[in-house]
């Protein structure tokens, strides 16, 4: 039984061993001449302005959070749009319970001012 | 064509309904008006307890298999619908003014009430998860609710990790269960145990289950998974207290009967040395940490691992009495701790230290009578419901053998008596100081103290009634 499971564990054993080794390595032969250009953090090859640790706005946390609620309801919405026919009356009637919770939620956050933009 | 029987899940439905009235008429009406609002969620409750009553003694399967009703899933409901409707009734006097938001109070008590009403009727792995979750996700935001509290948000952050990762475990754990028997359904379990393992117990099996115990006694509070519940308890506001002591260690306790009676039923015996060892330590610790707390409600947390302790015997001696006698010990459990938070709760938290209940007794009469009667309850003396709980768990565990584990467990409820008492020598053997007084609108207070008292003295005179009931309803073990 446990047998079975033996691929994982030497496959996860190479993983470490590559990885530690190629770091190791290039650690031990590799040259090292630091400039500053070279130490400087990569932005896609922007030079980086202040720290990236900035304070921004909480509202924007709330709205990418909501973005998000909607976002899983589409992905529950392409798959079921698909099987529609084959999940028939059922699969419907079940969409439409989730969307009208999801709907209800929209209005609870609307009521509580959330989406508010002051 | 498809097996969905609306009828077993009807009870939580309507609770789920009440919640987004509750939460949305929250978010559209103003604070002031919204004094009610306990009211609403006890309508949910009694409705769905009507509803239950109208089910209850059918067995049903329900969705595809994930849900199956029967008598002790019917018994369990009834117990959280009623702590629903107590704990509703003992938050409004005080919450009122220290929450904003009474309407997602209300609504995630209901919530996680469904949750648990889910855990009892779960009938696979899966679904037991999700019942989990909703009841834990909701409880862990109600132990923050007092947001400017740093206690509350303490215990809300602590609560919150460390649940999510005692889920995560649990969720490991049914992946192993799953690996090795190819099905998390609990009617699949015998089967797939003699079809694909042939009647064996690989390591995978063994250590699933290891995990999935593990998960389940941190919700238990069981040690050495009880660091967490001193913290949490003290530090939630004390109607969410309440709350979680009877109601959630209840839904523990139903999942641990489910998933390892009902459905895991072929490695049960294996777990019970483990388990043995494990209540005699936590009555142990818990009463032991007892006795040098000052703190009402963190005197009441170690108590909550002490009361483990003892239902877990039943758990050991696994047969239908002790079984039975879990449910009994459990239903008066919640009584005497929503009871005794009561009175924390309507001495406003200004109580909560020993030294300042001095003398309440003799100024406060009533609240001196409950506290005697439920205080009595937790050290199990008759005549109440307390005692004759461990009467049944102790005969359970004697039916079935374990006489050194039931010596253990009555030792240790000799040593509780001296915390619970000392209560009460506060209480009446102190001058008072004028340090408590309980607060203005305390009617729907009393009325929940008036019902759990008489809720834990019918218990200990009439139990014969009750007992036979839930023995009646313990249909898992022959």
């Amino acid at each position: 039984m446990l047998a079975s499971y033996v691929p994982i564990l030497i496959f996860a054993i190479i993983a470490i061993l590559f990885a530690s080794v190629t770091l190791f390595m290039s650690n031990l032969i590799g040259q090292k001449r630091p400039s500053e250009d070279k130490l400087m953090p990569y932005e896609c090859g922007n030079i980086p302005v202040g720290t990236a640790r900035e304070r921004f706005p909480i509202r924007f946390y709330i709205f990418a959070m909501l973005f998000i609620v909607f976002d899983v309801e589409v992905a529950f919405m392409f798959p079921w749009a698909v099987l529609f026919k084959k999940l028939g009356i059922l699969g419907f009637v079940e969409m439409v319970v989730f969307v009208l919770i999801l709907l209800l939620g929209l209005l609870y956050v609307w009521g509580k001012g959330a989406l508010e933009w002051e | 064509m498809a097996n969905i029987d609306l009828l077993t899940i009807t009870p939580d439905i309507i609770l789920i309904v009440f919640a987004f009235a509750l939460l949305l008429a929250g978010a559209f009406s103003k604070v002031e008006r919204q004094a009610n609002f306990n009211m609403l969620a006890m309508l949910g409750f009694g409705l769905a307890f009507l509803v239950n009553l109208f089910l209850f003694g059918a067995k049903k399967y329900g969705y595809y298999n994930m849900f199956f009703f029967d008598e002790v899933a019917g018994l369990f409901r009834f117990v959280f619908y009623g702590i629903g409707i107590l704990v509703a009734l003992i938050s409004e006097p005080y919450i009122c003014g220290k929450i904003k938001h009474k309407g997602e109070y209300y609504a995630l008590i209901l919530i996680s009430v469904a949750g648990m009403s889910f855990l009892a009727t779960a009938y696979d792995l899966i679904m037991l998860v999700l019942g989990l979750e909703a009841m834990s996700l909701s409880i862990y935001i109600l132990a923050g609710m007092f947001k400017h509290d740093e206690k509350s948000v303490e215990a809300s952050m602590k609560y919150f990790l460390l649940g999510a990762f005692s889920t995560a475990i649990l969720m490991l754990g049914i992946a192993f269960v799953y690996g090795a028997l190819g099905t998390t359904n609990f009617g699949e379990v015998v089967t797939a145990y003699q079809k694909n393992l042939g009647g064996h117990k690989p390591e995978l099996l063994i250590a699933g289950v290891v995990l999935v115990l593990a998960g389940v006694l941190f919700k238990i509070a069981a040690v050495p998974f009880h660091m967490w519940t001193p913290d949490v308890y003290e530090g939630a506001p004390s109607s969410v207290t309440a709350f979680m002591i009877s109601g959630v260690k209840a839904a523990s306790f139903v999942m641990l009967i489910r998933v390892f009676v009902l459905g895991l039923k072929v490695v049960v015996f294996d777990l019970v040395t483990t388990v043995m060892v494990i209540s005699a330590v936590t009555m142990t610790l818990g009463n032991v940490c007892a006795l040098v707390q000052k703190n009402v409600k963190r005197m009441l947390a170690y108590s909550s691992i002490a009361h483990a302790g003892y239902i877990l015997v039943g758990f050991v001696a696994l047969n239908k009495t002790s079984l039975a006698a879990i449910v009994f010990y459990l239903i008066a459990y919640a009584l005497m701790n929503i009871g005794a938070f009561a009175v924390l709760v309507l001495f406003d938290d200004r109580g909560n230290y020993l030294e300042s209940l001095s003398g309440s007794g003799f100024k406060y009469p009533f609240l001196g009578l409950m506290m005697t009667i439920f205080m009595f309850s937790m050290v199990g003396l008759p005549p109440t419901g307390g005692f004759m709980g461990k009467f049944y768990i102790f005969k359970g565990a004697l039916e079935a053998g374990y006489v050194w584990l039931v010596i253990i467990a009555v030792l240790n409820s000799a040593v509780s008596a001296y915390f619970y008492l000392r209560v009460l020598v506060y209480m009446f053997f102190e001058d008072f100081k004028g340090a408590v007084a309980p607060s203005v609108n305390s009617t729907p207070t009393t009325v929940a103290l008036v019902l759990t008292s008489i809720g834990v003295l019918y218990l200990g005179i009439f139990p014969q009634a009750f007992f036979e009931l839930t023995q009646r309803c313990m249909t898992y073990l022959p």
